[in-house]
């Protein structure tokens, strides 16, 4: 074989090799990741009408004001519809001055237009309505939540206004500046446990849910904190996603964190990590990503978060932490869990080895790379000396 | 042909190969890590959606990985069969000439020198790159190996040889980077657009500026004597299934990376195991909830007098009790004694002096109708219609 031949035949087999390797690799390592989209439906807009010449709230209540009055839904429910005319004067609603048939406005005489609906429920969903005509802003958020959505896909558990505000006995909630009262905070919870009982309960028992209803204190989050208000978003690929953000908006905050004796670094050393740096790359780009890489709850609990010292649950007991990660690691041994500096920025105390390793390459980079930069410039100056000598 | 333009063979077609794999896999490496060092910079999210993604990202750097791996496992076994069986000189060995050649050429850069320093087959600046991207390699190869592998490899060493090994292999990669935008590119490009690496030939000028010892050497005819056909099939012998070996170690070792452990689960993880929807109580809730306290019913107001006409109590009471509805909204009203004569939409509302006939009288016995009237005041309507219904 001639050198040229013997050139040829590495060559081939060099870029052969190099093009199988590729394939091969490609096709091992290319997860497949399925994409969904979340689409918001439109708001509803609000006309913020009252019915003029309506009946007195006295007239409804010569029958009403009577307890015990029950009448039968055409499914057979048997619905109260008795009020306490003094307690209501109490409520949001009666403080406003909300004569009955603001919100019963098809009720103008007696015997009352027959009912269109079946069920309690869709009664609760014609009244939503009447709830728009005032809370217009709210009406519309209800539109995007995953309640609306749970109603309009036919789940007749689905909560309408009155589910969660029974409109006669409702206060407030808000003080004037529009800022959710402490004891509606606390009432939150138990307002959602109606339906989510189980997660209810395991919120209660965690370390948000049991300094907010044990010790009344309101820094910590309640249910509509994380989940939003009225647009209850639906627990999907975005937002687990964006949820580290959610958390962030506590736990960043430095003077919030320090009144805790808690870092206010957990986010940034996160996100500077492998796990927060994917999911951040992942929100950014592709937000409904399907992924199982962490974010914070994967790790800290959902509902049922704890003090990173709880010897059961807490992150900072080892043990703990390895079955944390042996969730998605399975094969982790007990070294592995300090390849996470458990939201520890690098230093000659927390991890030594990381801090030196940073040290050597802020001396080394200036050094090599000044250095050359000299050594061109030297060069650059001297070639342009000699080109003007010569020309 | 004139001395000028006489050309000579600088490397052979597969270094110039070696070169475009490495030139290939050493920017698709550069690109693909450093966007993902630094995802606060747009233009790494640009770059990342438009190759497909993080996961996308993270594959096509592995592919590249491995690829650089495999050249350098090449590079080696080549470079073995030339240094033994051809005995070639070791023209890219660092030595004490390379130091005088570097202080020469700053000395006669800042005008300490007369001249510039007589350079041979490798220049100190080419070895400085060679050499440092050696270094380069085996950081990021090492740190690259953890960092694809973290449980194997904190099987035997701490934990944080991991996040050490991911600052080495950044901080590295923008060392090696900047060496290459830096360095070689105004040695090779800015200097003086040296194309030998792609065409394989430099001219007889471009030998004399850059490597005017090799010239030298190579016209003075004086060469190495090539060894014997016999001496060389004796070598082979020898270093061909050493060579074998050592790409099936290499190979192997390339295999281990690439497979040698499944780092994470690829499913989804149990976030929590709870029940979303659990209602603590029935879902049936009432919106009009029966209040604790019962309202009070709207008192009696059955006159006073016996005989009431509808001045003495008759009107009173059927003002309260029926004008609250009737009148507020058409149909019959109960205001005045005037109106009530009118009756409403089903007639007149009582027949004087036949109660039994009276619409009032009727509705009232037979129960249920909102504003009830009590028994009592029952009685003193029948009587007032009974005795004419009389005004005064």
């Amino acid at each position: 074989m001639t050198e040229r031949k013997r050139n040829h035949l590495t060559t081939i087999i060099l870029v052969a090799g190099g093009i199988l390797a590729a394939v091969l690799i490609t096709a091992a390592f290319f997860p497949v990741l399925p994409a969904q989209a979340t689409a918001a439906p439109a708001a509803v807009p609000a006309s913020p009408e009252l019915a003029a010449d309506a009946l007195p709230d006295s007239a409804c209540l010569g029958c009403h004001g009577k307890a015990g009055m029950v009448t039968t839904l055409p499914d057979g429910e048997k619905l109260s519809i008795s009020i306490d005319g003094e307690l209501y004067k109490e409520t949001v609603h009666g403080n406003y001055g909300l004569a009955c048939t603001a919100c019963h406005a098809s009720i103008t005489s007696f015997p009352h237009t027959a009912l269109t609906v079946e069920t309690h429920k869709e009664f609760s969903f014609e009244a939503t309505e009447s709830c728009q005509k005032c809370h217009a802003d709210q009406y519309s958020a209800v539109q995007d939540s995953i309640h609306m959505k749970a109603h309009n896909d036919g789940n007749v558990m689905a909560p309408a206004c009155t589910d969660c505000h029974n409109p006669h006995t409702q206060t407030h909630l808000v003080d004037e500046n529009g800022t959710t009262l402490n004891e509606a905070r606390v009432n939150i919870p138990i307002t959602c446990s109606k339906c989510h009982a189980e997660i209810t309960e395991q919120y209660k028992n965690s370390v948000h849910g049991s300094s907010l209803l044990e010790e009344g204190n309101t820094d910590t989050p309640t249910c509509i904190d994380c989940h939003s208000v009225h647009n209850v978003g639906e627990v999907d690929n975005a937002f687990h996603l964006r949820s580290p953000q959610i958390c962030s908006e506590c736990h960043s905050n430095k003077e919030l964190m320090d009144k805790y004796g808690l870092s206010s670094q957990v986010n940034n050393t996160y996100v500077a990590d492998f796990h927060g740096t994917t999911v951040t790359i992942f929100e950014k780009t592709a937000p409904d990503q399907v992924t199982n890489t962490p974010v914070c709850i994967d790790c800290h609990g959902v509902h049922n978060m704890t003090r990173s010292e709880d010897p059961n649950n807490g992150l900072h007991v080892k043990a703990n932490l390895l079955r944390t990660c042996q969730k998605c690691h399975p094969d982790a041994n007990e070294n592995f869990p300090d390849s996470w500096m458990s939201h520890y920025q690098a230093s000659p105390e927390t991890a030594p080895l990381v801090f030196y390793v940073n040290l050597f390459y802020k001396i080394l980079i200036p050094v090599v790379i000044g250095g050359m930069i000299l050594y061109i410039l030297s060069d650059i100056i001297r070639r342009l000396i000699e080109k003007r000598k010569g020309a | 042909m004139s001395d000028n333009q006489k050309t000579f063979v600088r490397f052979p077609l597969a270094q110039r190969i070696e070169h475009i794999l490495l030139l290939v896999s050493f920017s698709t490496l550069g690109i693909t890590g450093l966007i993902q060092k630094f995802i606060h910079v747009d233009i790494s999210l640009w770059i990342i959606e438009l190759l497909g993604g993080v996961s996308a990202v993270r594959v096509i750097h592995r592919v590249a990985a491995t690829i650089f791996l495999l050249e350098i496992i090449y590079h080696f076994v080549v470079m073995g069969y030339k240094l033994y069986v051809h005995r070639v000189e070791m023209t890219m060995l660092p030595g004490i000439k390379d130091v005088k050649d570097g202080f020469q050429a700053i000395g006669y850069n800042i005008g300490k020198a007369k001249a510039r320093p007589k350079l041979g087959r490798f220049t100190f600046d080419e070895k400085v790159e060679y050499w440092a991207m050696m270094w380069g390699n085996l950081v990021m190869i090492i740190t690259g190996f953890m960092l694809w592998n973290p449980i194997k490899t904190t099987d035997i060493l701490p934990g944080v040889f991991i996040p050490a090994a991911k600052a080495a292999h950044g901080a590295e990669a923008i060392l090696a980077v900047l060496a290459i935008l830096i360095w070689h590119m105004y040695h090779v490009h800015l200097k003086h657009f040296n194309k030998s690496i792609f065409t394989g030939k430099l001219s007889r000028h471009e030998m004399e500026e850059e490597h005017a010892l090799e010239l030298e050497k190579l016209e003075s005819g004086v060469e190495k004597p090539t060894p014997s056909e016999k001496t060389l099939k004796k070598r082979r012998m020898i270093y061909f299934p050493l060579a074998a070996i050592l790409s099936i170690v290499g190979l192997a070792v390339v295999y281990l990376f690439v497979t040698v452990e499944n780092t994470a689960i690829s499913s989804m993880p149990v976030a929590e195991e709870v029940q979303i929807l659990a209602t603590a109580q029935p879902t049936v809730t009432t919106a009009a909830t029966p209040t604790e306290k019962p309202a009070e019913p709207v008192a009696v107001v059955a006159p006073a007098v016996d005989n009431a006409t509808w001045d003495t109590g008759i009107g009173a009471m059927l003002s309260t009790k029926c004008a609250m509805c009737h009148g507020a909204s058409g149909g019959v009203s109960f205001a005045s004694y005037s109106d009530v004569l009118k009756g409403g939409g089903n007639g007149p509302v009582f027949t004087a002096g036949d109660s039994a006939n009276s619409l009032i009288v009727q509705l009232m016995q037979r129960g249920g109708h909102p504003g009830q009237l009590a028994p009592e005041e029952l009685d003193a309507l029948i009587a007032w219609i009974t005795a004419g219904a009389p005004e005064k």
